[in-house]
């Protein structure tokens, strides 16, 4: 009898180990990356959160104090983009977003361009940075997962030279 | 101590409502009474009895006494290894389905705190670090860029 309740315990561990899979699902930009990753139409950049961390080993001295601190949060970098159809793609990568879990930040429509910047916060951290652009020459989908600091982010743009920034850092996101 | 008081506490002992002192009161009036009556003769054994057990101590060598009585020359060690080893694994199994548990469902709590992305199915573009920086470094001035494109929008500073 006591080996049958052993019997029973080795079951549930192996249940356990089994049951975890059903935990490792895709998220819709996960499931969109992956439909295109091997689309020889597109170009795919990836920076694995090993990446970022051996990013660490790179020279900092020639980089810049705010960039430092922007990558050293950040985790992973999915980059996107094709020429071809970029519209159909912008509407395609629109509809798969869970707006459930992404939150409009800034969408700036211009004659030419669209470019949206969709967020996954927790609180004041800004755990994702997502921006889905089009214009005439492509679409391009990034991905930043981290702890994104957007003042930060950009002053990166600012610090290039860029006129103009200095009053809009205190810029505070669109809340729907 | 009288003899009317003295049937007067057996009657309380036979009852069962005498104290600890007025047993010992009995007992000591059995043991030194020399000249017992008739009637109270049957009880004198009874109480020397009690007084004479209480004496008795087991002994350091009761063990072996019992072994003796019994015929058993060796205490034997019962054998529980058996069921030892049963209970020992199944505490390690209880103890191991907690740590897979624990071990299983943190890292998923934590991608849901740090954005459920599948770290997993992320493979590198590059080896090189160097490359990979200067990627991330490009996408973060485009995303910048943008983003300060769209703030301006906003504040109507275009």
């Amino acid at each position: 009898m006591k080996t049958t309740k052993l019997h029973r315990y080795l079951m549930a561990l192996a249940l356990l180990i089994v049951g975890s899979g059903a935990f490792c699902q895709d998220d819709a930009i996960g499931k969109f990356f992956g439909k295109y990753l091997d689309d020889p139409r597109f170009t795919v950049v990836s920076v694995s959160p090993k990446m970022f961390r051996l990013l660490s080993k790179v020279k900092w001295d020639t980089i810049p104090g705010d960039l430092q601190q922007t990558v050293t949060h950040l985790t992973s970098l999915r980059i996107l983009s094709t020429q071809t159809t970029p519209a159909v793609f912008y509407k395609e990568a629109l509809s798969a977003i869970d707006r459930k879990e992404y939150e409009d930040l800034i969408t700036v429509r211009g004659s030419k361009d669209n470019v949206r910047f969709m967020i996954r916060d927790e609180g004041k951290t800004v755990h994702e940075l997502l921006m889905i652009a089009v214009d005439e020459d492509g679409f391009t989908m990034m991905s930043f997962v981290g702890d994104i600091d957007l003042d930060k982010l950009s002053r990166l743009s600012s610090d290039m030279g860029i006129k103009g920034m200095e009053s809009l850092q205190g810029a505070k996101p669109r809340r729907p | 101590m009288e003899k009317t008081m003295v049937i007067a506490l057996l009657e309380k002992y036979w009852n069962a409502e005498t104290t600890v002192a007025e047993e010992k009161a009995l007992g000591d009036y059995f043991r030194t009474k020399e000249d017992l009556d008739e009637d109270l003769a049957p009880y004198r054994d009874i109480f020397l009895y009690f007084g004479e057990e209480a004496r008795v101590t087991a002994g350091p060598d009761l063990g072996q006494r019992i072994l003796d009585r019994v015929g058993i020359k060796e205490p034997v060690r019962r054998k529980t290894g058996r069921s030892f080893r049963v209970a020992f694994l199944s505490a390690a199994a209880v103890i191991g389905a907690l740590a897979a548990g624990i071990f299983l469902f943190a890292p998923h709590e934590h991608g849901r705190q740090v954005a459920a992305v599948p770290d997993r199915t992320i493979q590198d573009t590059y080896d090189d670090p160097e490359q990979a920086m200067a990627a991330v470094r490009h996408a973060l001035m485009v995303a910048s860029k943008h983003l300060n494109e769209g703030r301006r929008s906003l504040t109507g500073d275009k």
